[in-house]
């Protein structure tokens, strides 16, 4: 089963006739937090293979929580933008949203604009800026190709 | 390259790191890591993108594996930035869906957009940028491109659209390309008002000042030489005529390899002209409309950006044209190996027959042939692999905006060639910047590369002018025949100067001629001996009548030696009856004779009276003769006459040296006469003597401080009937000789005091030598007139390193020994 959110900021399953509570939700949703995790650790094997075999599964997925928990933490909620956002944190940095290096990142999430906005800003200046891309941990940049 | 602009593929902007492919796959969901899911949207995407200029409008793609786009202007979309305003375009499907649209554009070689702008939903529903592009945006729009214009240097450019959240699978991208292209360059003089103040490099101070005017004039002189429009013929030949008045004042100077020589021919030459004279050249930069034509100038200029344009430079093969040039076939065999010298080493235009840098030229060496304008070039820099040439930026603002320019600066030496080039060379697509940097013929170039915009100028050849000021001593001396030696002398790079002021020349010394005689008479000073012990037998008036039908082809009239031996009789005979003795019989008969003849000349009554001496008598007063005489230096014929010619040349130099100071110019004079001196005789006449012509030279006129140099030539035109005769040479191979000297050359093998290794040892009839029949320079001659060093400890094959700080080598009288190692 998957949920929509309702208006109300709760989630409710479609058609249904009750609502739960957030902390109901992450427990109900935890198996998928685990796939969406999974998908995000092989995303990092497949463009990211230097970084992927120097960190482990285990270094790899805390920096997929970490990227989550800062996406979130930007308001970004879908799954492609916290994809993206990882993508970024292996490129730029584990915590490039708060490099002053890049402050167009910061500039980019800190907008005021939509989260859609935000994310095709910092998609499209993480392009123009990719050559400051220095990896996740800020040593060699072994995936820049 | 078959076109400009270059072909296009998505290979030029594709991006090297994992970036674009790892934001490219991360799909479009929700947030299904929390088990919700969004309410189905009905999904939208970019359709299409486009750029109008004027009636031309760019194509959209959307397939990364399209075609490769053709090169040339037909089917491209261009303009000029700035000059021009584009409207850009793009197509929805499902508009009402748009969530946010980012434009982004990419130059040519990266994948990483250059500028980069999001549009929220209603700005993307637009399906337009609301204002017309110019070609610039924002500064805060861009990244990395400091121009922020779009440019040349880096076309062609990809502007790309992408759909944000909720886009369609196929609809999330599509691109257009555009490029900035230049449509043509054209190449002008830019004139003595770009020199910079002072002398070239390497001009020694003594001729700094004289230097720089000249090489004003030279940029005078060129800037004539132009079409129609202005521009540079690149079918012209430009003589790049460097006045090279540097003459012979210390003998040793024409042996370039004696221990005592101080400035041979090409020192001199270097300190006249150091590293060659400067002249300016402008290249305009014209950028293609979208609207036809083109811009030059003005802010359009921007849009050339950081452009490099390669300044480069070729020769004309002169041993493939020596067989055209009516040498010598000698000469042609010693220049055909000397030449040949390092033609393919690399470090020079492949094939260049100018001088390599070991014997002082330019070809191969460190000093450049294109020094940086700075008033027409933001920066310039030699090319990493081909050297001679170097790249330069053009200026973008200001006066000279839209222009790139350099100061060209040709080697000194006599003969060298140089036809100059200035391509465009843009970073994109094949034919940027690194491919121009090869070693290979310009040709090469032209072939691969013809497309590229260009400009070349014509043929510039160095000449070495030399002043020489040609005087008669009067009409009747037969004219030497200038034309001739004129023609020799420019074989060898060397313009011959005459002028038209033989007449004027000749005027001054007559006018003067008498008062120089005085004046040299009464001082002869100590480079003229012989005319302090025989002067006194030179008549004082009379040396010259030009204008009084009198003229005359001897240089002074002496007292022949039966007049000369008849005074010194007299006198003795005077000095016989003058002496003091007891009862003076000889003074009485002496003054009784005088009573009794109204001669008024000593010899009409003395020597009627020593006839009448008794034989005691007469012995007395040949005694007194004899002793005379010796004193007199009339000990014989054969001596009088040798000295009193010996008298006759150092009047002359000196008469000369007093011309060469009244004419007040830097140059050679060549004082003529047909013969030293004519020999007064008894009834009156003038004789002239068979012998003792010729030709002398240098004089010693190193205290005229570099004014000039002077040398006398005594010989008719129409030689001697009799080939076996000493002087039987005409005048005109006389006067080529001694002007060899003054211009530094020493005599060849069969000449006296020669120097065997600074002359073609395979060649027997350099005019350097004493063989009547000899009637050209030798190759050796004709490179060291170029103003080539020729001496060198080493050899090309031994040389280990610089020699005597010059770094030259060898110029062997074998050529074989100077072909191409």
């Amino acid at each position: 089963m998957t949920f929509v959110e309702a208006p109300s900021g709760r989630l409710r399953a479609p058609d249904a006739m009750w609502t739960i509570r957030r902390e109901q939700m992450r427990i109900l949703a935890a198996p998928f937090l685990e796939k969406f995790v999974h998908r995000a650790v092989e995303h990092v094997r497949a463009h990211f293979p230097a970084q992927h075999a120097a960190l482990g599964d285990a270094g790899v997925r805390d920096a997929v929580v970490h990227a989550i928990e800062r996406a979130e933490a930007h308001g970004l909620e879908r799954d492609e933008h916290v994809l993206a956002y990882l993508t970024l944190v292996f490129v730029f940095g584990r915590d490039f949203d708060r490099d002053p290096a890049l402050p167009w990142a910061s500039e980019a999430l800190a907008s005021g604009k939509s989260a859609a906005f935000r994310m095709s800003r910092l998609r499209a200046l993480a392009l123009a800026h990719q050559d400051a891309g220095r990896g996740y941990a800020g040593g060699e940049a072994t995936d820049r190709g | 390259m078959a076109e400009y602009p270059g072909p296009i593929t998505t290979a030029l902007f594709a991006s090297s790191g994992p970036l674009s492919s790892a934001l490219s796959s991360v799909g479009s969901s929700g947030p299904t890591r929390k088990g919700v899911s969004e309410c189905p949207l009905t999904k939208w995407g970019v359709t299409e993108i486009t750029m109008t200029c004027g009636s031309k409008t760019s194509t959209s793609y959307d397939d990364p594996d399209h075609a490769e786009v053709p090169g040339g202007r037909g089917g491209r979309f261009f303009f000029a930035p700035i000059e021009e305003k584009v409207e850009i375009k793009w197509k929805l499907h499902n508009p009402d869906n748009a969530t946010t649209l980012t434009l982004a554009l990419y130059r040519s070689g990266s994948g990483a957009p250059i500028w980069t702008r999001t549009l929220d939903a209603e700005a993307a529903k637009a399906e337009k940028l609301d204002e017309e592009w110019d070609g610039s945006f924002p500064g805060s729009e861009w990244a990395s491109f400091p121009s922020h214009l779009v440019t040349v240097e880096h076309s062609p450019y990809m502007l790309k659209a992408t759909a944000g959240d909720n886009a369609a699978e196929g609809l999330v991208e599509r691109w257009t390309y555009l490029d900035v292209i230049i449509d043509k360059i054209e190449l002008f003089w830019g004139g003595k008002a770009l020199l910079p103040v002072g002398a070239p490099n390497g001009v020694d101070g003594l001729y700094s000042a004289q230097t720089a005017l000249d090489e004003r004039a030279i940029n005078d002189e060129l800037v004539t030489k132009k079409r129609g429009d202005d521009t540079l013929d690149p079918a012209a030949t430009y003589d790049v005529v460097l006045r090279c008045n540097q003459f012979t004042s210390y003998v040793y100077d024409m042996d370039d390899g004696h221990s005592m020589v101080r400035n041979p021919l090409w020192k001199s030459h270097r300190k006249q002209w150091g590293d060659g004279p400067r002249i300016p050249l402008v290249a305009k930069i014209h950028i293609a409309k979208a609207a036809g034509g083109a811009v030059h100038g003005g802010d359009a200029a921007k849009a050339i950006g950081g452009t490099k344009f390669l300044w480069d430079w070729e020769s004309k093969d002169e041993i493939a044209a020596l067989g055209t040039l009516g040498l010598n076939g000698s000469v042609e065999t010693f220049l055909t190996d000397s030449l040949d010298y390092l033609r393919n080493a690399g470090t020079g235009p492949p094939g260049s027959t100018n001088c390599h840098t070991d014997h002082a030229g330019k070809r191969g060496g460190a000093d450049a042939v294109f020094l940086r304008l700075n008033a027409l070039s933001t920066e310039q820099a030699a090319c990493g692999t081909r050297v001679w040439a170097a790249h330069a930026k053009a200026i973008l603002t200001g006066t000279h905006a839209g222009c790139v320019g350099v100061m060209f600066q040709p080697s000194r030496m006599g003969l060298d060639t140089y036809a100059v080039s200035v391509y465009a060379q843009p970073d994109g697509g094949a034919g940027g910047a690194a491919a121009l940097d090869v070693v290979s013929p310009a040709s090469d170039l032209v072939r691969d590369y013809g497309p590229l915009p260009r400009a070349k100028s014509g043929t510039f050849q160095t000449l070495r002018k030399v002043r020489v000021r040609y005087v008669r001593k009067s009409n009747a001396v037969q004219t030497a025949v200038l034309a001739t030696i004129a023609t020799e002398y420019r074989k060898a790079g060397v313009v011959i100067d005459w002028g038209a002021t033989q007449a004027a020349d000749e005027r001054t010394l007559a006018t003067d001629y008498h008062t120089w005689f005085g004046q040299i008479i009464a001082a002869p000073g100590n480079r003229a001996p012989k005319v302090t012990s025989h002067g006194t037998w030179f008549e004082a008036t009379d040396q010259l009548q030009a204008g009084t039908g009198g003229d005359v082809s001897y240089a002074f009239v002496a007292a022949g030696w039966d007049l000369a031996s008849r005074k010194v009789k007299v006198d003795s005979i005077r000095e016989y009856v003058q002496k003091d003795r007891v009862f003076n019989g000889t003074k009485k008969a002496y003054d009784r004779w005088l009573t009794t003849h109204a001669a008024t000349d000593d010899h009409q009554y003395l020597l009627p009276f020593y006839d009448g001496l008794s034989t005691k008598k007469k012995a007395k007063v040949d005694t007194i003769i004899t002793r005379r005489m010796a004193a007199a230096g009339l000990s014989t014929k054969a001596t009088y006459e040798s000295d009193v010619e010996g008298a006759a040349v150092q009047l002359t130099q000196q008469v000369a040296e007093k011309l060469l100071l009244a004419i007040n110019e830097h140059g050679m004079v060549i004082l003529h006469s047909e013969a030293p001196v004519g020999y007064r005789q008894i009834d009156g006449s003038v004789v002239v003597p068979p012998s003792g012509q010729g030709g002398i030279s240098p004089s010693g006129s190193s205290q005229w401080n570099g004014r000039g140099s002077v040398h006398m030539v005594f010989l008719p035109q129409t030689p001697s009937t009799n080939p076996a005769a000493k002087y039987s040479t005409p005048v005109t191979a006389v006067i080529a000789h001694e002007m060899g000297h003054n211009l530094f050359l020493n005599h060849a093998p069969d000449a006296p005091s020669s120097s065997k290794s600074l002359h073609d040892a395979a060649d027997k009839k350099c005019i350097l030598n004493y063989d009547q029949t000899s009637d050209h320079l030798c190759g050796y001659c004709h490179l060291k007139l170029r103003g080539w060093a020729t001496v060198g400890a080493n050899d090309h094959v031994t040389k280990t390193g610089p020699i005597d700080g010059d770094g030259h080598v060898k110029l062997w009288s074998d050529s074989t020994k100077n072909k191409n190692p």
